[in-house]
Formats: structure tokens, C-alpha cells, sequence
């Protein structure tokens, strides 16, 4: 026990030693719930009106030529999936039951079809990513040039939060919440909050001409630092809550993750290559970022895209361009506890802090820390299977 | 009446107590519909015994006492209604409480993105405790500053003492996520607290945090 849970237990306490009353409270609440029901009950009676004159409507708009949709709100419909799709059938057929359900949301074409009941349609044919948010669904589109950010709720409703994003340009913090996009190397960085219906709180701060987005990490937005050729040489990370003061960490290229700890960060050392990679410390907490505890790691190649357990134990790496191996953190010298088939542009993802889900040709391979592991049949047959990384779960 | 249902639900009982709904089971699977004017009766007497304790949790979510009336108003309307439309709810106290608790995180979300006003302090300590009450008001207002997510993690362990197993079903996230938060949220106060505070530091007070890093 340290100081300060000591003294935060205590000032807790202190905080609400006299609360006022509570008069008539339970009165309040049972008036306030039947003005609830009574609304709930008009909305539902207007509910199913509306759906019979838009089911009438769409019989009439099924048509060849159909009207365009409309700009900035899509509505993409939304399929139960029932007993017959083939997701449901797949994972109903599962030889080995798992005790608690995980979740899987496969992106297919430009629909997402989720484990937990959904087939959603995204407001763009090809897309380069999408993540799985509190509110929904945020699809980016593949535009080589620039992108376009959506929202996809729940009922189908899709909202455009950000244009001329460049690819690779932006970034959604781990519960899903806030996001960050840039147009290209030096342009200012926008950070906006998520909404049930878009976005909010928008913020846009400048930066030098070659900084870059990379991603975010816990509270952080990562950025970097490179030459002419974007080879990134620097890394700096930014509380977004707060302003902006440049505190540039030299000789690392990215930061992959939160350590163990769950406070400070991983970063990766600039120069990697050959079949090595070495990563460090980073503890933006403290007054001194300056990187330490420096630990290598063999047998991975030096290019490959690295991902860190949400709990900070576990790395994944390619060993080659058909593998990767999982190796411990919590060891001086990690040696790989699997190897896994997945092609150099498969993307692994962790389901929770035991779980790796790796696409595979027509299934996702589940693997767990403990070594055992199974195949998901996914409907697509051997088409490749793009995963869909949970935020704030 | 309101002696007996405060001791029916009292700290042990309130646990595992079930509130009833519309319907009450009987022997032989009979069911009978009970008055609506029980129910209300059932509510009122849960809301006299626990709404105080709640309003403190909503207090320490909110920050201040009118939104957290306000916070505990909407849940308990919540509660009533799951109570009514599920036919009962197996130990309502951790039912309202974990609803208390979602409640804040969502309005933080949609609602609040600005800092709050802080209040004026009750300020009536004992010349002795004054310091005390200084460090305490501090604490207090960083600890309004964290995110909604942390700050719920920290009343749940310090003030109801919670364990991160129950904390992280409360808030339906996994173990290691209470973990992260928790951590996350003490740097950030003994970050904030540090220079002006620097009996907070965490190297000296616990050199383990960062030798875990890996």
C-alpha cells in the first residue's frame, strides 16, 4: 500500500462524510420512469406506423437505377444474423465450446458481420480498416490519396468524422472514444471525441513539417520524426487533453503498446533490421522520457509490424513472410512460445490479454497463451479475412 | 417500517437480497401478480435504505452533489424500470450500483467535456488538520480531472474497496483493463501531485511499479 492509495482512501471518505438529503427521491424516480414508459410505448406505436409505410416505400424504390446516397448520412442497413448465415452456422459448429464467447467482427466486402448477432453495411466499397467502437462501427475508406473516416451505428446510420485523411493517417485510442487524423507529413493534427452521432470537440494543433501521426497508445498520441523519406528517427508522445511541448525521444521509430506496468511504453529502436529487432522503455509519466531498459529480440524479422499483448506480456512478430511467433516480455532473453502460420499481410489481434486471433484462409485460428488453439470456420471460403480489432471493450 | 427494511437492506443483506417485480413465485410454480402498490412500496423502502449510500458513489463519480442527484435520479430510474420489465432482479443493490457507475461513464462521454466548476469547499478543519485538509482538497480536485473511466476505478477500489475482479465486472471490462486504468490513473496524480507533493513520488515509495515495466 503507498502513500497515495493511502491518502486517496482517505480523501474519498472525507469527501463525502455529510451528503445532503434525498427528499421524496423514490417519488422522483417512479414519476420519472412512467413518463419513460409512457414515451417508450408512443415511440414503439410510432415505430411499427413508420415501418409499414417504409416497407411500402422500399417496394416501390426497388427500382435499376437507384437514387444516390446521400453525403453525409447513409442509411446502411442492418441484418439480424440468424440461425442460417454462415457465420452463426460456423461458430455454432465449433468443436470445442469455448467457455465465454469471444467476439469476432469480420470485414467482408462492405459489410461487417459480427459473432454477437449483426451484418452491418459500410457507406464505402473498399476499405483500408475498421474498428469496432462503443458507438458503433468506424470504417476508413481505401482511397490511395486521400481517405474518408465513417461512423456506422448500431441502426444502420452512418455519419461522415473526417475527410482527406492520408493512409496510414489516423489514429483511434484504445477504448474507442477519441480519435486523431492527419492529411499528410506535417500538417496539423486533428483530435475529435466520438458521439453516438459523429463527432464533437474537435481540435486541430499544428506541427513542425515533418512530423508525423503514428498511432495511439493508452492516453497517448504517438508521433514522429523523419527525413525526406518519411524513415521515421524520432518519436514523441502527446497527451491530447493537453497542449502540445515538443519532448522529442531520439532513436526510437514507434511505440507499439503500454508495458505491463500499464503506464509506461514500448518503444521500438530506430535501425532494427536483419532478423533482430530491440525495443525500450518509455515512461512519459516521469520527467525524464529518456528510454531504458533496452531488451532485443531474435529470430523476427527486422520489418516486420509488431503487436503487443493489451496487457504488455506477449509480442507478436513475423519470424518469416509465412509465420509469426508469440514470445513473452516478461523475460530478459524472450524465446517464442508459438509459431503460427500467417502470411506477411495477415494482421493478428488480440481478443483480450490471452487471446490471439489470426486470419487464415477461410477461418480464424484462436490461440491462447497457454498453447492450446483452434479454427473458427468464417464464411468467404478461401477468400483472405480481414479482422476487425475491438476498442474498448 | 423504516427501521426494519434499512435493517433488511443493511451492508450484508443488500447484497444478495432479490427485489421482487410484478410477479411473485409461489410454491408448485404458481405465479400471482403482485399490486402495483407493493412494488412502489418494495422501491421505496430500497431507495430510503440505500439511496444515501448511493449518492455518496455518485458524488465521488459526478463531483459535485446536484449532478450526482441528478446521476443517481437516472439510475435508479433505470433500475425501476429493468425491475418492472425483467420480473426481478437477483441483488438489486450491485444492479443500481453497476448501472450508477455506466451511467457516469456515458454521461462523461456525451456531456461533459469541459471541466467542472469546483465547488466551494466546506472548510471547517481544526487548526491542527489544516494541512491535511489542504493535501486532501488537492487530491480531490486531480482526481476530478481524470478521465471518467479512472476515476471510476479508483472509487470502486479505494472508497467501496472493491476488488479488481469485482471492479471489472462492475464495469464490464476485463481484469487487466482495471488494472491498466488504475495504474494509469495513480501516475497521473502522483504526476500532478509532484511538485507540489513530493511525498507522492513513486520511485521511492515503490521501486516494484517500474522494475514490472517488462
Amino acid at each position: 500500500m503507498t502513500m497515495l492509495e493511502d491518502a486517496l482512501r482517505r480523501t474519498l471518505a472525507a469527501r463525502v462524510q455529510s451528503p445532503p438529503p434525498t427528499h421524496d427521491l423514490a417519488d422522483r424516480v417512479i414519476r420519472r420512469a412512467r413518463r419513460v414508459r409512457r414515451r417508450r410505448t408512443a415511440v414503439s406505436g410510432l415505430a411499427g406506423v413508420l415501418a409499414m409505410t417504409l416497407a411500402g416505400l422500399g417496394a416501390w424504390s426497388l427500382r435499376p437505377d437507384p437514387v444516390p446516397p446521400q453525403p453525409h448520412t447513409l442509411a446502411a442497413p442492418v441484418f439480424p444474423v440468424t440461425p442460417d448465415t454462415p457465420l452463426h452456422r460456423a461458430m455454432a459448429a465449433r468443436a470445442t465450446p469455448s467457455p465465454k464467447p469471444f467476439p469476432i467482427d469480420v470485414i467482408m466486402g462492405d459489410q461487417v458481420e459480427t459473432t454477437d448477432g449483426q451484418r452491418v453495411t459500410l457507406p464505402v466499397r473498399q476499405v483500408s480498416q475498421v474498428y469496432r467502437v462503443p458507438t458503433g462501427w468506424l470504417a476508413l475508406s481505401a482511397d490511395k490519396a486521400a481517405q474518408t473516416a465513417w461512423l456506422v451505428r448500431a441502426d444502420g446510420r452512418s455519419f461522415q468524422v473526417a475527410d482527406d485523411i492520408t493512409p496510414g493517417g489516423l489514429a483511434v485510442d484504445p477504448s474507442g472514444v477519441r480519435l486523431a487524423w492527419q492529411s499528410g507529413p506535417g500538417s496539423p493534427v486533428h483530435t475529435a471525441q466520438l458521439t453516438i452521432d459523429g463527432k464533437t470537440d474537435e481540435r486541430v494543433t499544428p506541427f513542425t513539417s515533418t512530423t508525423i501521426l503514428l498511432g495511439w497508445v493508452g492516453q497517448y498520441v504517438v508521433l514522429g520524426d523523419g527525413n525526406k523519406q518519411h524513415v521515421v528517427n524520432r518519436v514523441d508522445v502527446w497527451d491530447p487533453t493537453e497542449p502540445y511541448h515538443p519532448t522529442w525521444i531520439d532513436g526510437v521509430s514507434s511505440v507499439i503498446g503500454l508495458a505491463t506496468d500499464g503506464v509506461q511504453l514500448v518503444g521500438r529502436l530506430a535501425g532494427s533490421d536483419g532478423d533482430q529487432i530491440c525495443l525500450v522503455l518509455l515512461d512519459p509519466s516521469g520527467r525524464d522520457v529518456t528510454p531504458h531498459d533496452k531488451r532485443c529480440v531474435n529470430g523476427v524479422m527486422g520489418t516486420s509490424t509488431l503487436t503487443l499483448s493489451p496487457d504488455g506480456r506477449w509480442l507478436v512478430a513475423h519470424s518469416d513472410v509465412h509465420n509469426v511467433v508469440v514470445l513473452p516480455m516478461d523475460t530478459p532473453e524472450p524465446d517464442p512460445t508459438a509459431t503460427l502460420p500467417c502470411d506477411w499481410n495477415c494482421r493478428p489481434v488480440w481478443a483480450d490479454e490471452t487471446t490471439l486471433l489470426v486470419p487464415q484462409r477461410g477461418g480464424v485460428l484462436r490461440f491462447r497463451v497457454s498453447g492450446a488453439r483452434d479454427t473458427v470456420s468464417v464464411p468467404g471460403g478461401g477468400d483472405e479475412i480481414t479482422l476487425v480489432p475491438r476498442l474498448g471493450d | 417500517m423504516t427501521v426494519g427494511v434499512a435493517a433488511a437492506y443493511g451492508p450484508g443483506d443488500a447484497l444478495c437480497r432479490p427485489l421482487r417485480a410484478g410477479r411473485v413465485a409461489a410454491p408448485k410454480e404458481e405465479v400471482r401478480v403482485a399490486p402495483a402498490a407493493d412494488l412502489e412500496q418494495e422501491f421505496h423502502d430500497f431507495v430510503a435504505a440505500r439511496s444515501q449510500a448511493l449518492l455518496r458513489t455518485a458524488y465521488l463519480l459526478a463531483g459535485d452533489w446536484a449532478t450526482a442527484e441528478d446521476l443517481l435520479q437516472s439510475s435508479l430510474t433505470k433500475t425501476y424500470l429493468a425491475w418492472r420489465r425483467l420480473g426481478g432482479i437477483e441483488a438489486v443493490e450491485p444492479y443500481a450500483r453497476r448501472v450508477l457507475v455506466n451511467t457516469a461513464t456515458s454521461w462523461w462521454r456525451r456531456r461533459w467535456h469541459g471541466e467542472r466548476p469546483t465547488e466551494v469547499l466546506p472548510d471547517r478543519a481544526a487548526p491542527d488538520r489544516v494541512e491535511e485538509q489542504l493535501d486532501r482538497d488537492a487530491l480531490w480536485a486531480y482526481v476530478k480531472e481524470l478521465p471518467a473511466r479512472q476515476r471510476a476505478v479508483l472509487v470502486l477500489r479505494f472508497y467501496e474497496d472493491q476488488s479488481e475482479a469485482e471492479t471489472a465486472r462492475l464495469l464490464g471490462v476485463s481484469v487487466g483493463t482495471v488494472k491498466s486504468q488504475c495504474s494509469r490513473a495513480l501516475a497521473t496524480l502522483r504526476k500532478r501531485l509532484g511538485a507540489a507533493w513530493d511525498g507522492y513520488g513513486p520511485a521511492e515509495t515503490e521501486p516494484t511499479v517500474r522494475q514490472e515495466g517488462w
